[in-house]
């Protein structure tokens, strides 16, 4: 394995269903320590393939290696342990759970890390808050108490207290308006830059490209043509239950 | 953590988790009520009577024999004579013998007829005996010793009068009030129902028979006489008069040289004999020798072995009582997984945030189960406290109608057997929707 690739796809072919595979990929490597933004509209199967980088699902075929380890063919429960340590993942929302306070949303994310890769280093914390513009009383603010872009600045934080060596990044900036994506995306790049770690940035939004070191197309690297969204959504639907029973 | 998220979880949910909660609490309260009645009742029914070999009465069945002799419950039945006492005692086995005779009352309290063998031979519980608290055993024939129940419901001290009532029941237009008696014993409380009779010698109630043969002699209008009379008397009590005069020979209760304690002729009635015998072993023979003696019908049975099967009489009611009550726990269980089911589809993002933080879908499954079980634990206290603060205020009630004797304590084998059994039907009634919340997290997807 080439270890200074952040993920490495090889022959990847995923299918929910036999019949309609969402993803083929011959081949798909992010260098490790870049920024790369991977544009692909809803429905391409961006959700899937963030999903196999992150060893939520598992291909059919071929291989998946993140940060040199090839997860395809760890446990089920070695995956999750591995994401949880190594892999931070921001979503368009949905990130944080309500009830609970900042400070515990972020606990919970060093819970279910390995307990050595946690960062010992207390000024780590504050070093974070003061890069995303967040004040220190916001830990004991309920999560539903925040804004939505303070929300998405705390999923951030969240996403990057184990010091993960891989953060992606789903179209983060959806629901934030123009102001607010610019300062952002300023943000992300200066923890990329703080933290060291390989961003995968994924969005529609051809204007957010500015600053990265690549921008790939998913349509370039996924051998399956996207056919209309509608059948698309149909195929997710029935694979979902397909999915439950395979992981059965 | 995994308890924080559950208790936080449940916070947000409250008004579901609080119904819940009160549904578990009201089921596990009957199931402990139960339970706990259903263990206490069988202690308090079997600790009445210890250390009797056996007892023997007129012909009649062994149960009616336990209960009228023991409980002072059902039919006295026919009576047999003082002089079969005597017989017994010939026997080399035989250490000691009380003879019992029932079928008076005081204002609905049991009169019992007996000697002093009584006091000195009776046990209950662990083989403890009897303990005069107050005054003592009787010297003369129109002397009475109260239980504890008795003297204090009845407002009696020391050298108190009292007229018996001829049957059974509390209002009796019959009154031996030709022959009063003396309080010159008050009982220590043993939890039994010697603690709500009236104990005179037999050859006071002898005499108070006699006189109520003479009373009945005499006109109607005497005997409505007689008993507003005595009202009168217990009406003085109240005001002090009696007990003042009471207080002052406090320290030395003469008995009434009037009234000797003679000789019991050998023809008076009596309703059954305690019997105890200086070598056990010898109780199946004495009693097979009782019960086919030609001569005079009597009955003999072994108290220990009755009460079995009087208790087994009693368990399928109290095994009926005790299924229901678990049935409503299991309900309640079946409730709290729905309620569980039901947040399932509002907590598909929850799972899928933590799903995404690399928790395991076993971890989800076992949210769900420390939610259930932190529901159902914290029902079990509300229960535990709530059945203790029942029965505090309900034992004397139910001592006194029932004859009940509670203790406060719940913690008993059986009860945390029980209580370790709800919470596996907790685990087993969560395992639907632990069981969706794992396959949730199985095909969870980014959005």
């Amino acid at each position: 394995m080439d270890k200074l690739a952040a993920i490495h796809i090889q022959d990847c072919l995923f299918a929910y269903t036999p019949e309609s595979p969402i993803l083929h990929i011959p081949s798909f490597i992010v260098e490790a320590g870049t920024t790369v933004f991977l544009r692909g509209p809803s429905g391409s199967g961006k959700s899937t393939l963030l999903q196999l980088c992150t060893g939520m699902l598992i291909p059919q075929q071929g291989q998946i290696s993140i940060l040199g380890q090839t997860i395809s063919t760890l446990s089920a429960s070695a995956r999750d342990r591995f994401r949880a340590t190594h892999i931070g993942v921001v979503l368009q929302q949905f990130n944080l759970i309500d009830y609970l306070s900042v400070q515990d949303n972020i606990k919970l994310a060093q819970h279910f890390a390995k307990p050595e890769a946690l960062d010992k280093h207390p000024d780590y914390l504050d070093e974070l808050l003061k890069a995303l513009h967040l004040s220190q009383n916001i830990l004991q603010q309920k999560a539903n108490a925040l804004s939505v872009g303070q929300q998405q600045r705390v999923a951030i934080l969240r996403a990057l207290i184990n010091r993960p060596k891989l953060l992606i990044v789903d179209e983060p900036t959806s629901a934030l308006d123009e102001a607010a994506k610019t300062g952002f995306m300023e943000m992300l790049f200066r923890l990329q830059h703080l933290t060291d770690c390989t961003l995968l940035f994924v969005s529609h939004d051809m204007r957010l490209t500015q600053g990265f070191d690549q921008v790939i197309d998913l349509a370039d690297i996924n051998h399956i043509a996207t056919s209309s969204m509608s059948t698309a959504h149909t195929g997710i639907t029935t694979a979902k239950i397909k999915t439950a029973k395979g992981a059965q | 953590m995994l308890f924080k998220v559950a208790l936080e979880s449940l916070k947000n949910r409250r008004s579901s988790v609080l119904l819940t909660i009160f549904a578990l609490t009201i089921s596990i309260s009957l199931l402990l009520t139960v339970e706990h009645i259903r263990q206490q009742a069988k202690v308090s029914f079997t600790r009445t009577v210890s250390g009797v070999d056996l007892i023997v009465g007129p012909r009649t069945g062994s149960l009616n024999l336990l209960l009228f002799s023991v409980y002072h419950k059902g039919s006295v039945g026919s009576s047999m004579e003082y002089s079969t006492r005597a017989l017994l005692s010939q026997n080399k086995n035989v250490e000691w013998t009380i003879p019992v005779s029932l079928g008076d009352t005081h204002r609905g309290f049991t009169v019992l007829g007996t000697t002093n063998d009584f006091f000195q031979h009776f046990k209950y519980g662990l083989n403890q005996p009897l303990q005069i608290v107050q005054g003592r055993a009787f010297a003369a024939s129109n002397e009475a010793v109260l239980g504890a129940t008795a003297a204090k419901k009845l407002g009696y001290r020391l050298l108190d009068g009292l007229v018996l009532s001829h049957g059974l029941g509390s209002v009796s237009f019959k009154q031996h009030t030709d022959f009063p008696f003396k309080v010159v014993g008050i009982l220590a409380a043993t939890g039994t129902p010697v603690d709500e009779t009236v104990h005179i010698p037999l050859q006071g109630l002898a005499a108070a028979h006699g006189a109520k043969n003479h009373t009945q002699k005499s006109s109607f209008t005497k005997n409505i006489h007689a008993d507003k009379h005595d009202h009168d008397d217990e009406h003085g009590h109240g005001h002090g008069e009696y007990h003042s005069s009471a207080e002052h020979q406090f320290s030395s209760i003469a008995p009434n040289p009037k009234y000797p304690l003679s000789q019991i002729s050998a023809t008076e009635p009596i309703s059954a004999i305690h019997v105890g015998l200086t070598n056990p072993v010898a109780v199946l023979s004495l009693q097979q020798k009782i019960n086919q003696n030609q001569e005079i019908p009597l009955s003999a049975i072994l108290p220990g072995i009755v009460l079995n099967e009087l208790w087994q009489l009693v368990s399928f009611i109290e095994h009926l009582l005790l299924g229901i009550a678990w049935l409503i726990v299991v309900s309640s269980c079946i409730g709290l997984a729905t309620m569980l089911l039901a947040s399932m589809r509002e907590r598909t993002k929850e799972i899928a945030i933590l799903r995404t933080l690399g928790a395991a879908p076993t971890r989800i499954f076992f949210l769900l189960q420390i939610e259930a079980l932190g529901i159902v634990l914290t029902a079990i206290l509300i229960s535990l406290m709530s059945v203790t603060g029942m029965l505090f205020l309900l034992q004397n009630w139910l001592a006194s109608t029932l004859g009940l004797y509670l203790t406060l304590n719940l913690f008993t084998l059986s009860t945390s057997l029980i209580l370790l059994g709800i919470l596996a039907v907790t685990c087993i009634c969560t395992l639907i929707p632990a069981i969706r919340g794992y396959q949730d997290a199985l095909t969870n997807r980014l959005q």
